[in-house]
């Protein structure tokens, strides 16, 4: 008996200890305990993979997937702008205005150097569009103007930016819990999902990476990237505050253990469903999902 | 969890009651901040295989028939994680993982 209590003693000692380190991420809270030594090689590894950029994207395949998905829409109106049929002159050029439900927008031509102005004077070809609004989504697509057999064809874009975050998001949220941190085969895994409504996935996940980038805890070790699909494999810490997560405070991910946090883009017609999966390793907890937290905390793209 | 205990009362325990309480407590709170959803199940998106090339996917096929478990950790993005998953859901995770290769080949290969 006194054996067994003196077991419950060190346990409890154990576990209180570590409850000390208890991260009160408030609502999703991150409990460490150290886990005997498995994998220090494997998370070794798992380092050489990450990138010290934190975030990796493959430039090539992302401007692909941009361009293959260029959007109809902004296409033909790229083609149907041409308003003026001048006779088959030379050279031909178009001039380009963009158009957007904001004022002052930041408008800016990825591919060229000269900087974007109401009217560029643009030869046929390809361009990168990039729109932003500090508190909106920017857009980001692909134009190309033809060769029109005129010159001075006055092109006019249409671009609508919407605010960042989910409205009604705590309403739309579906979260999915499997209880294993302490006990069971396996950690705890957590999924939430949402559906965007009327939005592009291009811009939705563009919006979302560049959140992502400026996360002081979080390393993107691979991504998935095709037209209508985007994933983005994370490892995060295992022990994040209330006050790591709001704060945005950096965080180096443990070499021994981190959570595997799958973020998944799916264009389902005119909207997108997203997907957040979070595979925890042993003895690490989360003590509460909320909400309210989740949505004013992770949905601020 | 939340368990009241006055604090007459705790200083009539013993402390090893004490001791026994505590571990009572780590373990009523593990045990209760910690439910399943009910008929919760790990999303595995059947586009990102039909988005895959026929090599990539025949590749998979390959792998998958060679050892399911290591394949499918690899093909959902998991291979750098080490720990055990819930058999019951990496045992759904390799079902459809397998299952959407077959279904991709065929639809799209062939």
């Amino acid at each position: 008996m006194v054996r067994f209590l003196i077991l419950c003693a060190l346990l409890s000692i154990g576990v209180y200890s570590y409850s000390a380190s208890l991260i009160s991420a408030g609502r999703q809270i991150f409990e460490a305990i150290p886990f005997p030594k498995a994998a220090r090689a494997v998370f070794q590894q798992v380092h050489e993979l990450i990138e010290p950029t934190k975030i990796k994207f493959p430039e090539t395949k992302l401007k692909d997937a941009v361009r293959s998905s260029l959007r109809e829409g902004v296409s033909a109106v790229a083609s149907a702008g041409a308003t003026r049929a001048l006779a088959n002159t030379t050279p031909e050029t178009h001039e380009l205005s963009v158009n957007t439900n904001v004022d002052n927008p930041d408008i800016k031509i990825m591919n060229i150097g000269p900087k974007y102005r109401d009217g560029i004077k643009l030869p046929p070809g390809d361009y990168d569009i990039l729109v932003e609004k500090n508190g909106y989504r920017s857009s980001r697509f692909w134009i190309e103007l033809e060769n029109s057999k005129t010159s001075d064809s006055k092109v006019a874009l249409d671009v609508t930016l919407d605010p960042l975050g989910l409205p009604g998001c705590t309403d739309k949220l579906v979260i999915g819990n499997h209880a294993g941190a302490f006990s069971g085969d396996g950690g705890n895994i957590v999924q939430y999902q949402v559906v965007f409504e009327n939005v592009d996935m291009n811009d939705l996940y563009q919006s979302y990476a560049n959140t992502a980038k400026t996360t002081e805890y979080y390393y993107v070790y691979d991504t998935v990237v095709f037209s209508d699909y985007v994933e983005f494999h994370i490892a995060s810490p295992t022990s994040l505050s209330k006050s790591d997560i709001t704060g945005n405070l950096s965080i180096n991910v443990d070499m021994d253990r981190f959570i595997v946090n799958k973020v998944i883009f799916e264009q389902q017609g005119s909207n997108v469903l997203f997907t957040t999966q979070m595979f925890m390793p042993p003895g690490v907890a989360i003590t509460d999902v909320d909400k309210g937290f989740i949505c004013e905390n992770v949905f601020t793209f | 969890m939340l368990i009241k205990v006055s604090s007459a009362k705790m200083c009539s325990l013993s402390k090893f009651s004490i001791v026994l309480l505590m571990a009572l407590l780590s373990y009523g709170c593990a045990s209760q901040n910690f439910v399943s959803s009910d008929g919760f199940e790990v999303y595995v998106p059947e586009k990102r295989y039909l988005n895959e090339s026929c090599s990539n996917l025949e590749l998979m096929k390959k792998e998958f028939d060679s050892n399911a478990r290591r394949a499918t950790r690899k093909h959902l993005g998991l291979e750098p994680f080490k720990h055990d998953i819930a058999s019951q859901h990496e045992r759904e995770m390799i079902n459809k993982n397998g299952r959407y290769i077959t279904y991709a080949l065929a639809t799209n290969c062939r």
